[in-house]
């Protein structure tokens, strides 16, 4: 059952045009960088700082509009002799899947067209990939909280820019105001309240880019200890997936259409 | 057939369906009227386990509407037929034919009926609003569900599929089908329907036969009746009214 809507969801995401404009975009633009920068080490620093931004904003518009997009079809899916939790659970798999392929596609053909074949690019790509389905579950719990589109849409944006900016600056401010105080311990642990900056600090920690971690990621870097960050960094990151879409999946299996 | 018992709906403060009782049995085309917000929507979606109630219970075929299951039984036809603009309409009857995990017995026959078999391969996002509603009508009937649930259904048809849909509708009455038509075209109700469901303010005001109500208002004129029971001025037997 699962099988047959999963299949026709993957179906429908991945004759979407939007992702063939995205993953067209994103393989011109990672094409141009790595072009530029005429090294691998340096093309996956730059990427680093640019597909944090991006990855994450396309899946979070991408999930919320595709949701709102196809509510009428859910209903009629919902009103089919089939789990919520199937059709719940088909509709993120597939939008995931989708995403990650495209940035898979970006990815790879072009750095592996210039420089061939480096395994930290595997680790750039995963990075990235987890980055993206973090979002993907956030715009699902946005998405399925706020009916109107207009809002959810808005929200999965302003939820985007607090992770991309507002966090490290509140955190800054607050270090900043509380000097006087040793907190760098309760800083560290706030990087665990923003998923970007788990998967920034992991990347940098990984290329060994202590310079390009910004405030956050300086201090976690300063705590962290040999074995404990890689067990440490997939907990955090396992939380920030599963628990939004705990949160989703009942309110999708309640909610009234 | 469908048996509904005490059942309640609040959307925040509002109470929309209030103890609502009423049952359903096969072989009858029933029609649910009432003046917009009377909660008949509210009632089809309850059914169809769109809409989780607060209270009370509905058994469908014999089993409760709380169960995947339970919507097996039944052919749902929105008002709105949308689907994703790339899924072609063959796609989508073999996507519910797996889904309902079962043979769509009457596919090509109602394919012709409706003359859509030169749309069956272009995108649902390039049909008009007419042939998606032909659509929406073939995957509703296609697995002959023993309930069928038709919101609205005619409101976008040209006149001949008006006319084929409606020949459909007698048919699968007279193959014992439980129908339910939510609808605010009265010459609809008139041509369809055996029993009339009227709602008001979130409870059945009248439940029966349509001669019952013609007798009670002293018209056969169906539309009269309803303009009749929504101002007040029929009063209700207790043998017609439901609780």
């Amino acid at each position: 059952m699962t099988a047959a809507i999963l299949r026709y969801e993957c179906f429908n995401a991945l004759r979407s045009k939007w992702l063939y404009a995205y993953t067209a975009l994103l393989t011109t633009t990672i094409f141009g960088l790595a072009y530029l920068a005429a090294d691998i080490r340096r093309t996956e620093l730059v990427l680093i700082s640019v597909l944090i931004l991006l990855v994450p904003l396309v899946s979070m518009l991408f999930t919320t509009a595709y949701w709102y997009g196809s509510e009428l079809f859910t209903e009629l899916l919902v009103a089919q002799p089939v789990s919520r939790r199937s059709i719940f659970w088909a509709r993120i798999i597939s939008i995931v899947a989708s995403l990650t392929t495209c940035l898979a596609i970006a990815l790879f053909v072009p750095t592996v067209t210039l420089f061939g074949f480096d395994r930290s690019l595997v680790w750039l790509f995963l990075g990235m990939a987890l980055a993206g389905a973090v979002f993907c579950c956030l715009g699902t719990l946005v998405a399925t909280y706020v009916i109107d589109r207009l809002w959810g849409i808005g929200l999965g944006l302003a939820i985007w820019f607090y992770f991309i900016a507002v966090h490290d600056g509140l955190l800054l401010l607050l270090l900043y105001w509380f000097r006087e105080y040793p907190l760098d311990h309760l800083g560290a642990g706030a990087c665990a309240f923003n998923a970007l900056s788990i998967v920034r600090v992991g990347l940098l920690l990984y290329f060994d880019a202590p310079l390009l971690l910004g405030h956050a990621g300086a201090l976690v870097s300063g705590l962290a200890e040999g074995k404990m960050v890689v067990p440490i960094f997939f907990g955090l990151i396992g939380g920030w997936l599963v628990i939004p879409l705990v949160f989703a999946q009942r309110r999708f299996a309640r909610r009234d259409f | 057939m469908i048996a509904i018992r005490s059942l309640v709906k609040y959307f925040g403060n509002r109470t929309v369906l209030r103890s609502v009782n009423c049952e359903f049995a096969p072989g009858r085309v029933v029609g649910i009227a009432g003046p917009n917000a009377c909660g008949k929507s509210t009632l089809m979606k309850s059914i169809l386990g769109l809409v989780i109630p607060d209270k009370g219970e509905i058994e469908v075929s014999g089993i409760s509407a709380r169960m995947d299951s339970a919507r097996g039984e039944i052919g749902y036809m929105p008002q709105h037929a949308s689907y994703p603009a790339r899924l072609t309409p063959r796609e989508l009857f073999e996507l519910v034919a797996a889904l309902r995990r079962k043979n769509p017995t009457r596919r090509e026959e109602l394919i012709d009926r409706f003359a859509v078999r030169s749309f069956l391969d272009s995108p649902c996002g390039t049909l008009s609003v007419g042939t998606r509603q032909k659509i929406s009508a073939i995957a509703a009937l296609m697995c002959e569900p023993p309930i069928l649930i038709l919101d609205e259904p005619t409101a976008s048809f040209d006149p001949v599929a008006a006319y084929t849909f409606k020949q459909l509708v007698r048919e699968e009455s007279k193959r014992g089908s439980t129908i339910l038509i939510v609808s605010h075209i009265v010459s609809e109700l008139e041509q369809l329907i055996d029993d009339l469901v009227f709602m008001l303010e979130g409870r059945v005001l009248f439940q029966g036969s349509f001669d019952a109500l013609s007798n009670l208002a002293g018209t056969s004129d169906l539309e009269l009746a309803i303009i009749q029971l929504m101002q007040g001025t029929t009063h209700l037997h207790s043998e017609d009214t439901a609780r």
